[in-house]
């Protein structure tokens, strides 16, 4: 990822075209609802097949219920 | 606490929000860039809090609880002020080269990540609350840990709810660059808690 705005995605590439370092990317836009449905399958295929990747995944969405259970985001746990 | 008469605080709460003041303060105070804001802000929240404590059911945290009041005072604080613009000269902040660490050449993994298991995997019971703010309180560590500007952005985000575009709107970064700073700001965090985490387990 560049400091520039990303004018380009990923969506014209290969599911195995695409690296860890961008799959923490793609993780990171998914968490904002700014991954285009056909990079979020091409994501969920790498981490699928990439047993690090699988892991780091497993951690990033631990870290995001963390995050959301500090913010009471999720209902009921006030 | 420093309220009316009429509204005066028992003790035993005001000794509770009390020890959480400072956190409010750091956290206000990085986004509205404005002692006398922010002192105002937290000390809202701090008598709403006592105004509505029973609400507060208890099972989470009172820093959870108080964050969550203070988000709310923070975003009308927030889209009430003019454009503040951030500027990313800081040395401190992130490269993208700060992370090249954790990859190969070929940027997969470098090591075989290790996953964090029972310490963020609490099944319901006893240890569950313990454990939950155990985590929370290493990521609350960690985030402490980001550089300034960084800091902010992902405070907008992930604390105040910010969408990417009212960031840039607030802060005169491009989105591009929103998004740049919000991926650092998790991977830091990631690996922020993944030491510590290992630190506590090992």
């Amino acid at each position: 990822m560049t400091d520039q705005p990303r004018d380009d995605t990923i969506e014209d590439r290969s599911p195995g075209e695409i690296t860890c370092r961008e799959s923490v990317e793609m993780v990171s836009l998914m968490r904002d609802h700014e991954l285009g449905a056909k990079d979020e399958l091409r994501l969920a295929l790498h981490i699928q097949a990439c047993p690090r990747c699988h892991i780091a995944g497993r951690q990033f969405e631990q870290l995001f219920d963390t995050l959301d259970e500090l913010l009471v985001r999720k209902r009921g746990r006030t | 606490m420093n309220v009316e008469s009429d509204q005066r605080v028992p003790s035993w709460l005001d000794a509770e929000l009390a020890q959480h003041r400072s956190f409010l303060m750091k956290l206000a105070r990085g986004q509205l860039r404005d002692q006398g804001l922010a002192e105002d802000a937290v000390q809202e929240t701090l008598v709403a809090a006592w105004q509505n404590q029973q609400s507060f059911a208890g099972r989470s945290a009172v820093r959870t609880w108080l964050v969550s009041i203070l988000r709310y005072k923070l975003i009308d604080a927030l889209r009430s002020q003019t454009r503040q613009p951030v500027t990313l000269i800081d040395h401190n902040e992130y490269e993208e080269s700060d992370f090249d660490v954790l990859f190969n050449h070929a940027n997969q993994w470098r090591e075989q990540p290790e996953p964090w298991g029972e310490f963020v995997d609490f099944a319901d019971g006893p240890q569950r609350q313990i454990l939950q703010n155990q985590l929370m309180n290493l990521l609350e560590l960690c985030v402490t840990k980001l550089p300034e500007q960084t800091g902010r952005i992902f405070l907008l985000r992930e604390y105040l709810g910010f969408e990417t575009g009212e960031i840039t709107d607030h802060t005169g970064l491009q989105s591009g660059h929103v998004r740049v700073l919000l991926h650092r700001a998790r991977l830091s965090l990631r690996t922020c808690l993944d030491t510590k985490i290992r630190g506590t387990t090992s």
